[in-house]
């Protein structure tokens, strides 16, 4: 998740004293490398995937199931390909936010403009989970694809299991160990403790739950390891309470990134991907349950949100301004503010560091552009380490990646990286992660599409950004691809844009562009509407394919069809379905200790392939081969 | 610079016109020179002594296309392992592609998958109809052209173009070509 510089990591009171210096000098160090890249020549398509996997142990004879600290003890094994062979290895590990979490991508060489990388997409996640089995070996331990594991926070839900009390140093928090968080780097642990103490509190989030018949109501839960008593005070009835960052970054989610062939081209991508953002979010959707309760929302995202949220009282406007300096409406972690193709859809006040927007204008970036890394930058550094403080301007990327890898946004425009033949880059984050890699390679395959898609037909999706974020509330809710109407373009195809104005609305409005549309609409189409799946077909169907490819590849755009439709489930959905279907079940929203070990069981049948899930993914033919 | 561009050329013949002697000046007309590949459709018809006798005749033309650099290479299309054989066998200039129908791509009989990989040619897909432009649409579109519907037309060869920008998987450019024929 981000930068991980090495070195003696800065409490935040040390910190802030560097505060202006790392972002001034982040700014000039952006400022020097857009200008040596900005005319980079034609790149071509470069694009790769991420996945964060869950290491889940489980004993059959207790019945139970627990988060297993083991990451840091295998991530070097699985590092040893990548070590010895570093041009030429298949996949890559890295550390993730918890010890029970891994980052796995495709190796050395990322895929291409060639349709045949469509094929191999899910061949390497493949490669990935073996190799992960083959780490665990001798335990009972497995990795799954899991955005949040279901009893996240409860007693014991480690192993091995720490106790809390005294509170954890770095959380406070009432349910997660600092144990818990990964143990090989000490970037983790300090974005803990900076974020807590730079927000002058433990973070806070409710998650609305999931009422039962059995539910008590009001649902006013009691914590017997209240120590500090901000449980009773910050719980809000009929929520379910977290206090810290593991409860979100210590979710999983799956991540496709691109590279674009000029800068151009990636300002491009990244305003119209921002708009598919909230779709994909909900139909990806896989996280029903937080802390052993169903709760009303599907998705990880406004979690993960509150977990990192280090603005300060008067910065969250529950105080006037003294200290800090801006009033900022939302977390660190959200979705984007501003589009950098265009500003025509920019609809929201965007705040913005003044003086580095000025230095950014100053040195020749053109406004939309130094807008967007100005208003990065009202963000503070959180993670600093003694020995990067002092950095070159020109040869050193730091203090701008320090900023920019603590800005989560749905979006991320990422500008070529040092001495690198790597161009400009954009990242897709919304997706949670499925149980299955053809699940997780339906949606990145679905997403490659999507680009080629807009590029190749020049198509505009884009809506007044408030509507955009307005989808972004919307996806999260309980089965929102069936029940939520979504704003979206009535007219996506650039020759259809013709009915623009019949002089209704005042100049500039954008209004009359959009409608709520259900999610089907928008992937399947209806009407005069065409819909993202068939625009994918016919650009797919216009290329050359061999067959194994395309078979793959019509079964990705089936289940993402299907998905979208409610014909199949959403993993979120799935999941609730088991949780309530199951004899243990009291319809109190309770997810027991033994409900939860039968549920990782099945997990684990459906992510080997052993027992296929009909409802998740319907038939398959899997054809996919790796070379 | 520009990358370089990857035009295929889907080409649809009906028997028994089988002059292609108008495609390439077609082809350059709209700026397309380099062909890299022209893919050939024959009309769907059984195995048969006769059909092998024409599909040989518009071979000829398919092989005079390379020999005058009109494309760099050619293919077939939903061509089932009897009849690709058959071609392979006397075809000087060999196709290095043969298109299926997309309905069939997760089921290709493994007699024409390991046929074709032993001779080195690529099972593609296509998605289009049969008959890419049935009579009546035909007529329908030449008259609206023409303002004039009252003569009967035909296609002697008809052809879906596209290009491809190389390595970046981006369509550039798409369209038909036809030659048309009175038929009364």
């Amino acid at each position: 998740m981000g930068l991980l510089s090495e070195g003696k990591p800065l409490t935040w009171e040390e910190t802030r004293k560097y505060v202006e210096l790392v972002k001034r000098t982040g700014a000039l160090q952006f400022l020097a490398n857009y200008n040596r890249l900005k005319d980079r020549p034609r790149d071509e398509l470069k694009w790769g995937d991420e996945i964060e996997y869950t290491l889940v142990a489980v004993d059959d004879d207790k019945k139970r199931t627990q988060l297993h600290l083991i990451g840091p003890d295998i991530l070097q094994g699985l590092q040893v390909p990548e070590t010895e062979d570093p041009d030429n290895h298949s996949t890559k590990w890295r550390p993730e936010y918890a010890s029970y979490m891994i980052e796995g991508t495709p190796g050395a060489v990322p895929y291409g403009g060639s349709a045949h990388h469509l094929n191999v997409v899910e061949a390497n996640m493949t490669v990935r989970r073996k190799q992960l089995q083959e780490a665990l070996k001798g335990t009972t331990t497995v990795p799954l694809c899991i955005t949040a594991f279901p009893r996240i926070g409860c007693p014991s839900f480690t192993l091995p299991a720490y106790p809390l009390s005294p509170l954890p140093p770095a959380s406070r928090s009432l349910f997660f160990p600092d144990e818990a968080v990964w143990s090989g780097h000490p970037r983790f642990i300090t974005l803990t403790r900076n974020i807590r103490e730079r927000r002058g509190e433990k973070v806070a989030m409710n998650v609305p739950i999931f009422k039962d018949t059995n539910t008590p109501s009001p649902f006013v839960e009691k914590f017997p390891t209240d120590i500090d008593g901000t449980g009773s005070v910050r719980a809000k009835p009929d929520h379910v309470y977290l206090d810290c960052m593991g409860f979100g970054m210590g979710c999983s989610c799956l991540q496709v990134t691109f590279q674009a062939c000029d800068l151009p081209e990636a300002r491009l991508l990244y305003d119209q991907l921002a708009v598919i953002c909230p779709i994909m979010l909900s139909i990806s959707a896989a996280t029903p349950v937080v802390r052993g309760y169903l709760t009303d929302m599907d998705c990880r995202w406004n979690i993960v949100s509150g977990s990192v949220d280090d603005r300060t009282e008067e910065e969250r406007g529950l105080k006037p301004l003294s200290e800090s300096q801006f009033a900022i409406p939302t977390s660190r972690y959200d979705t984007i503010d501003c589009y950098i193709s265009s500003h025509e859809y920019n609809d929201i006040p965007i705040l913005c560091d003044p003086k580095i927007f000025q230095t950014l204008r100053d040195g020749g970036v053109d406004e939309l552009l130094a807008r967007h890394v100005a208003h990065l930058f009202i963000r503070d550094p959180v993670s600093l380490f003694e020995e990067k403080i002092h950095q070159n301007i020109e040869d050193d990327v730091d203090h701008f990646e320090n900023i920019q890898s603590t800005n989560w946004q749905t979006m991320r425009f990422k500008p070529p990286p040092l001495n690198s033949t790597i161009g400009w880059r954009v990242e897709f984050r919304p997706l949670e992660v499925q149980l299955t890699d053809f699940e997780n390679a339906a949606f990145v395959v679905f997403v490659v599409l999507l680009t080629r898609a807009i590029l190749s037909f020049k198509l505009n999706i884009l809506i007044p950004i408030s509507k955009m974020q307005e989808n972004m509330t919307r996806a999260q809710k309980r089965d929102a691809v069936r029940s939520e109407k979504f704003y979206f373009r009535k007219s996506v195809v650039p020759d259809d844009d013709k009915d623009d104005n019949e002089g209704a609305e005042p100049k500039g409005s954008h209004d009359h562009e959009y409608t709520e549309m259900s999610v089907d609409t928008i992937i399947n189409g209806k009407d005069e509407f065409p819909g993202l799946i068939p625009l994918v077909r016919m650009y797919v169907n216009s290329i050359e394919m061999d067959v194994d490819t395309r078979c793959s590849v019509m079964q990705y755009l089936r289940l993402i069809s299907k998905r979208a439709s409610g014909e199949l489930m959403t993993g979120a959905r799935w999941i609730r379905h088991f949780l309530t279907s199951h004899p243990l079940y009291k319809q109190d929203s309770v997810v027991t200790e033994e409900m939860n070990y039968d549920l990782v069981k099945r997990m684990m049948e459906i992510s080997e392939g052993t027992v296929p899930c009909l409802e998740l993914t319907g038939k398959l033919l899997p054809k996919s081969v790796d070379n | 610079m520009v990358l370089p561009v990857e035009i295929i050329a889907q080409l649809y013949v009906c028997p028994p016109s089988l002059s292609l002697s108008l495609l390439p000046s077609a082809l350059e007309e709209l700026g397309l020179q380099d062909v890299d590949s022209v893919v050939v459709a024959f009309p769907p018809s059984p195995h048969s002594p006769e059909n092998m006798a024409a599909m040989k005749e518009v071979w000829k033309s398919v092989e005079q296309l390379v020999h005058d650099g009109v494309t760099e290479t050619v293919g077939v299309a939903d061509l089932m392992r009897p009849q690709l054989e058959e071609l392979l066998s006397w075809a000087t200039i060999k196709p290095m592609t043969d298109q299926l129908n997309l309905a069939h791509c997760c089921i290709i009989p493994q007699d024409l998958k390991d046929f074709s990989k032993n001779h080195n040619v690529t099972l593609n897909t296509h998605n289009d109809e049969r008959d890419i432009l049935p009579p009546p649409q035909l007529q329908a579109l030449v008259g609206g052209v023409c303002g004039n519907h009252d003569n009967q037309w035909g296609y002697s060869w008809a052809t879906r173009y596209t290009s491809i920008i190389h390595m970046r998987g981006i369509i550039a450019h798409k369209g038909y070509l036809l030659e048309l024929q009175k038929t009364q």
